[in-house]
């Protein structure tokens, strides 16, 4: 193993083509570069899904959660890890979902999931209420051991 | 290397070090201590660059649990080399790059030469014994500890790029918790 | 040799054989297992500690096995999924996986994975053995 340690100062020429390209991706959401997609959470690839799955998260954005629930079906267990926390966040429900088990475990919490969703969705094409969300003050039920 | 700054963030297409990159015009440069690895890819010496980074960062007035972070990244992305990018096949290079910019900043780039596989895409395996499948756990974690992870495909393997900002105690719990 | 698991059950009844030194002493009591688990687990050794478990699992079937993990400084992914599926091993045979003594690293690793509550944490393995 060679270990070599050093201080530098970068180059300070940038070609105008590479600013105005960095430029326009700064202004996009995520600001990524090389031909990569802005995040997306409905894309198939993790690397887009997961920083989209965030950002909603943070901005309490309610519109995902159908998404979300898809993700619990994921093979990618990073992927479950982070649609279970952000249903979590946004309704303060697990179902005792626990995104570490493998398929089978998982198929019990998953389906009443997919339940409340189609309750919430039914409720609000209805014009009644949407299904009641737990705040996230109360308590969240813990995936069960 | 070509970086360029956006924001508080680093980002680029990279072919080498981290120690050459390019800033916005008009910019004031920003000095970049960092360091460079190289090691084969055998599990049995992961712990030493882990040790090397955290060091690294420590020496630079980073706290320990924020290198014991940083540190725990490195090594996940070098488990992920070993087992995906090379297939437990043992003498296979990885370069190792880690930087600090003078606004605290921290980036690691990780280079190797293998089948170009991305863990974030990996099919899964049916049936693993692992329940968490390999790569799984720890890209979660990488996710987790780091503001940034990006994947960026190269002619002849893959290059992994991580950044995390400096940040306060009280930060850490909230974002590492988040 | 100090023996973390021998402090808190000096009237163990029998010894079990682990082949690894990940596991320096493991023994039987009633119906639970209490082991020592020692030094930095990570890719390198993971499959080691799996294979020493797993041996331990099906020696004795418990309902309960104690793992004292104050001499494990480090963990990595590989290691927390060798906990993981000992823990699924364990609960299809009605037992619980104890996690005794963490460290703060361990415990701050379990805490990101969200998977600080599956295990069953404790203080100190009396504890883990009166839970």
């Amino acid at each position: 193993m060679r270990l070599t340690a050093s201080t530098t100062r970068p180059s300070p020429t940038v070609a105008p083509l590479l600013v105005l390209t960095l430029m326009l991706a700064a202004s996009a959401s995520g600001c990524f570069l090389g031909g990569r997609e802005a995040p997306d959470i409905k894309s198939p690839d993790p690397a887009l899904k997961i920083p989209a799955i965030k950002t909603a998260v943070q901005r309490k954005d309610m519109s995902v959660i159908s998404a979300l629930v898809k993700d619990l079906e994921s093979d990618d267990p990073a992927v479950r890890f982070y649609a279970i926390h952000g249903l979590q966040e946004l309704t303060g429900e697990t179902f005792g979902y626990a995104y570490y088990t493998d398929a089978d475990e998982r198929q019990s919490a998953l389906r009443q999931w997919q339940d409340w969703l189609s309750r919430s969705e039914t409720s609000v094409a209805g014009g009644g209420e949407p299904e009641p969300m737990r705040a996230r003050t109360q308590g969240p039920s813990s995936p069960q051991p | 290397m070509k970086f360029a700054r956006c924001g508080a963030v680093w980002r680029g297409v990279a072919e080498t070090s981290l120690a050459e990159h390019n800033t916005m015009p008009d910019a004031t440069p920003t000095k970049v201590h960092n360091i460079s690895l190289r090691i084969q890819s055998d599990a049995a010496d992961v712990p030493a660059v882990r040790h090397a980074v955290e060091s690294f960062y420590e020496s630079h007035g980073f706290d320990k649990q924020a290198c014991e972070d940083v540190g725990l990244c490195v090594n996940e992305a070098l488990a992920n080399v070993i087992r995906h990018a090379y297939k437990e096949q043992a003498g296979k290079p990885i370069q190792i790059d880690a930087a600090l910019s003078t606004d605290g900043e921290l980036s690691i780039a990780i280079r190797d030469w293998g089948n170009g596989v991305n863990p974030d895409v990996l099919p899964p395996t049916r049936g693993a014994i692992d329940p968490l499948t390999p790569g799984g756990l720890g890209m979660i974690c990488l996710r987790q500890m780091m503001d940034s992870v990006v994947f960026t495909p190269q002619p002849d393997g893959m290059l992994l790029q991580m950044w995390r900002k400096n940040r306060s105690p009280e930060t850490q719990t909230q974002q590492a918790r988040a | 040799m100090h023996d973390p698991a021998a402090a808190a059950d000096p009237t163990e009844c029998v010894r079990l054989k682990t082949g690894t030194e990940l596991v320096p002493t493991a023994r039987a009591r009633g119906d639970a297992v209490l082991a020592s688990v020692r030094g930095e687990i990570d890719l390198h050794n993971s499959p080691e500690l799996r294979g020493a478990l797993l041996e331990l699992l099906n020696q004795k079937q418990p309902k309960k096995l104690i793992l004292n993990l104050s001499q494990v400084p480090y963990m990595d992914s590989s290691a927390i999924a060798v906990l993981v599926e000992t823990l699924q091993k364990l609960r299809k045979i009605g037992g619980k996986l104890y996690l005794t003594h963490l460290q703060p690293r361990v415990k701050g690793l379990l805490e990101i994975a969200r998977l600080d509550t599956i295990f069953v944490l404790a203080a100190t393995d009396d504890d883990a053995l009166n839970k």
